[in-house]
């Protein structure tokens, strides 16, 4: 054809050219989280406003620790979230592997091996249930978390008897629990290490890149010749093997494994920091930073309650409110639809 | 309300008395953001009138029939209605003044029966407790009068899609219209002219209706007059003497038509796809196929006829139930895209937006889907790099590639994809309905950069519903009936006429060869 040459000539729109300016970056990170992060930062100037001993570092600390195992799961559920589904068993899969340490550590297992074992063995629970079920079958993720839900807790009562089982007299888990490196609590360590590690494999590799757009459109991914079902397993044995490391770390915190309590509701809370950190219902748009912010803010909110002294029941009305509100806001400032 | 009439007077004289100007719309303007879908448009419809409202895909005609049926609201600009001034903020009061749209995607409620379909925007009026009886009784004559012989009580879902258009036709004239708007309503019909027919016999009741159509014979065979758009503006409006193919389609386009398609002679070279004895989802019967480097092989039939299910299973997209399909000799796994890749073969799918794109991502993201592997590191700048470089070599129009790949027009978001899939260099490209809803400029590209692809050696089916795309660009026609080869035409043979026929059953004569096979 003849207008080769100038349709290859024709350039193309300058803003196209080169990285984006750290500045113009930082304003999109700003822009993602805005929601967020503007109520984050709210709460924190009315709350170190309001009491003194809110913004010192041993009440920052404070915080990340009583949210580390929430900071865990949510992260694990962030990969469930990107691809489209949802893990309602992070709970009950708790409260299993809580009972399965236990279990382990009387029969004489060495308390570490025994924590190896059950987030590899929560791991490939997450693949073959949840995983194979909703990625490989195809079964509504709705219906398989909610049965699973129901079946690992129900295993981790009969299991005990329902009874609330100690591990006092073990030393390693009271150092995991309580112990701290350079200050810092290891609880809050490895959480951070957990999310440290989840970002860098969400933007740096193939596989977080697949996950997005398995969540984004599936058929496209399919049709791009990305390992769909490979994908959508793997997401619940990650929320799957990081619900076990978090039922380590709270058993190791409250040096008990009480299967009514383990994990009881923490899918709902883990569900509304993701989402309040920005990630999108149906999947192919989120972050692990929004999630840490969404964590974060949540974490600030109860424990600033609890500092001024109003009841904490208060916080999940404050931030069910947020939540909805961050929803609302956001459609308004796109002009669309937040699935 | 009055029995079917006779006909419209012939349109050539067009009605005789002066009649009512049933609509008047006066300088409307839409925007999107920065997108101005309309800018400034006049045009009236008198009573007994069929106006056409005519452009390419995307240039404002189904934003006007939105505005004038009320489910968009103009930024400027008024709407009279038989001589009344109106502003709607929503359907329901179009509905009420006297405008009826009958859309492209039927908003028909399959498991209601036909009767409460008709009635449906005067259901909500029924307090009392709904009586089928008196329904089906209210309904039936509307039923009539379209020509659905069915049972007011049968449910929706039990006729076929062409009645279910007309069912859509008789609740919107059960609303009693003085304006009647069709946006594309022929596109699901196999046979428009039962709704032809009663668009001619409505008008003599008074009724002015408007056609939105990109299809030329629609114009010629209804309209009185035609409204023609492009980039949202009214460029031009033809009466009935000047309703010529020529006089429309070069106001559409904006210049006049002819070299969109060069007609390539390559020698053709090894054969790259060879399908042998394949069963489809679709077919009934064993497909036959060769494709040689440097070729393109064009692939027609009707809707169903197995066009997206032959393409998609060489993709390994479906599932093939038996035969072979050899890529360069070596044989290809039934139901696997990846192998299919890995052998070079890549698909530009039937629709972009829910099977090659994902639509909230970048454009970049969508340009790099197929580069990245479970644990290769991703590299966000080299990404980029690819996405510039993409961008300037495909003239993809962007205002950023970091922009979502949702913004972007059709036809860039078609190059978008397209550009993926000419990126691994592929033996053999598939392309299925490669310039549905894109532009004229962007066509002629992208058949520049297909073109560009068998010079160099490759080869492409291609899947189209255009028949002149088709004739124009391919060396061979593989036309598909009912799941299986029809026969298949050399440049020489394939004419309109003999597609069609092949296409709708019929037979041709010796010429056509019964399979596939290559010429020698």
């Amino acid at each position: 054809m003849t207008d080769t040459d100038t349709r290859v000539a024709r350039p193309p729109v300058d803003r196209t050219r080169g990285a984006p300016s750290p500045l113009a970056r930082l304003g999109r990170a700003l822009n993602q989280y805005a929601g967020v992060l503007v109520v984050l930062v709210a709460t924190v100037i009315v709350l170190s406003v309001a009491n003194d001993s809110f913004l010192t570092p041993g009440n920052v600390v404070n915080i990340l620790e009583t949210n580390a195992v929430l900071l865990v799961v949510a992260v694990g559920l962030t990969f469930v979230l990107l691809v489209g589904g949802i893990d309602l068993s992070l709970g009950g899969t708790m409260a299993l592997s809580a009972v399965g340490l236990w279990a382990l550590v009387t029969n004489g297992v060495p308390p570490p091996v025994a924590a190896v074992i059950v987030v590899v063995g929560a791991f490939a629970l997450g693949a073959a249930v949840n995983g194979l079920l909703i990625g490989w079958v195809g079964l509504s993720f709705l219906v398989v978390t909610i049965g699973t839900a129901s079946l690992y807790r129900g295993l981790a009562l009969v299991s005990t008897e329902g009874g609330s089982e100690s591990l006092f007299t073990v030393e390693w888990l009271n150092q995991l629990g309580s112990g701290r490196l350079l200050g810092v609590p290891i609880l809050v360590l490895i959480s951070l290490a957990v999310l440290v590690v989840g970002i860098l494999v969400l933007r740096y590799t193939g596989y977080g890149r697949m996950v997005y757009a398995v969540g984004g459109n599936p058929e496209a991914a399919r049709l791009a010749g990305m390992p769909v079902v490979t994908v959508r397993v793997s997401v619940y044995a990650i929320s799957g093997g990081l619900a076990g490391l978090a039922a380590v770390m709270l058993v190791a915190r409250l040096t008990s494994a009480d299967p009514n309590t383990a994990g009881a509701g923490i899918e709902l809370t883990a569900g509304a920091a993701v989402l309040l950190g920005g990630t999108s219902f149906v999947g192919g748009r989120g972050t692990l930073v929004g999630t840490l912010l969404g964590v974060m803010f949540l974490g600030v909110l109860s424990n600033g309650l609890t500092l001024l002294g109003v009841s904490s029941f208060w916080g999940g009305v404050v931030s069910g409110i947020v939540l909805v509100a961050a929803i609302v806001v956001d459609r308004i400032r796109t002009g669309r639809a937040t699935p | 309300m009055t029995t079917p009439g006779a006909p419209a007077a012939p349109a050539a004289g067009g009605p005789v008395n002066p009649p009512e100007t049933v609509l008047r719309v006066r300088r409307v303007s839409k925007s999107f953001g920065p997108v101005r879908a309309l800018v400034g448009v006049d045009f009236d419809v008198r009573a007994g009138e069929v106006v056409a409202l005519a452009g390419e895909n995307g240039s404002g005609k189904s934003t006007l029939a939105n505005v004038v049926a009320g489910a968009l609201t103009p930024d400027e600009g008024t709407l009279e209605i038989r001589g009344t001034l109106r502003r709607f903020a929503r359907p329901r009061d179009a509905l009420l003044a006297g405008v009826a749209l009958v859309r492209q995607e039927p908003a028909a409620v399959r498991h209601l029966s036909l009767a409460e379909n008709v009635l449906l925007p005067r259901l909500h009026r029924m307090v009392s407790l709904v009586d089928r009886r008196r329904l089906a009784e209210q309904a039936r004559p509307w039923l009539e009068r379209v020509g659905v012989p069915d049972h007011p009580l049968t449910p929706l879902a039990r006729l076929s899609t062409g009645r279910r258009e007309l069912v859509e036709v008789a609740r919107a004239l059960a609303t009693s219209p003085s304006v009647l708007l069709l946006d594309e309503v022929t596109t699901r019909l196999p046979d428009p002219e039962d709704l032809f027919a009663v668009v001619e016999s409505e008008l003599a009741n008074g009724l002015g209706v408007v056609l939105v159509t990109h299809r030329l014979r629609e114009i010629r065979r209804l309209a009185h007059r035609a409204v023609v758009l492009r980039d949202g503006r009214l460029v031009a409006e033809l009466v009935r003497d000047e309703l010529t193919d020529e006089r429309i389609s070069s106001a559409m386009v904006g210049r006049e038509l002819g070299a969109y398609f060069a007609k390539r002679d390559v020698t053709p070279g090894r054969v790259v796809l060879s399908v042998r004895d394949a069963v489809t989802d679709r077919s009934r019967h064993r497909l036959d196929l060769d494709v040689r480097a440097g070729e393109i092989v064009g692939v027609a039939g009707l809707v169903g006829s197995g066009r997206s299910e032959l393409l998609e299973t060489v993709a390994g997209a479906r599932r093939r139930h038996g035969g072979t399909v050899l890529v360069d000799g070596d044989p290809l796994p039934s139901g696997s895209t990846r192998a299919a890749a890995a052998a070079g073969v890549a698909l530009v799918p039937e629709d972009r937006l829910a099977q090659a794109l994902i639509p909230p991502h970048s454009v970049t993201s969508n340009l790099v889907l197929r580069h990245h592997r479970l644990t290769r590191r991703a590299d966000a700048r080299r990404e980029r790099r690819h996405a510039v470089d993409s961008v300037a070599r495909y003239g993809i129009r962007t205002s950023a590639v970091d922009s979502p790949v949702a913004a972007l027009s059709g036809g860039n978001a078609q190059k978008v994809v397209l550009a993926r899939a000419l990126d691994a260099e592929p033996a053999l490209l598939l392309l299925d309905e490669p310039t549905r809803g894109v532009d004229v400029g962007a066509r002629a590209e992208i058949y520049d950069l297909v073109g560009r692809l068998v010079d160099r050696g490759g080869a492409v089916l291609m899947a189209s519903s255009d028949l002149l795309e088709l004739l124009g660009l391919c060396d061979r026609i593989v036309v598909l009936h009912d799941g299986a080869v029809a026969g298949v035409l050399g440049r020489d043979e394939a004419t309109e006429e003999a597609v069609t026929l092949l296409a709708t059953g019929g037979s041709l004569a010796p010429a056509a060869t019964p399979n596939g096979g290559a010429r020698p």
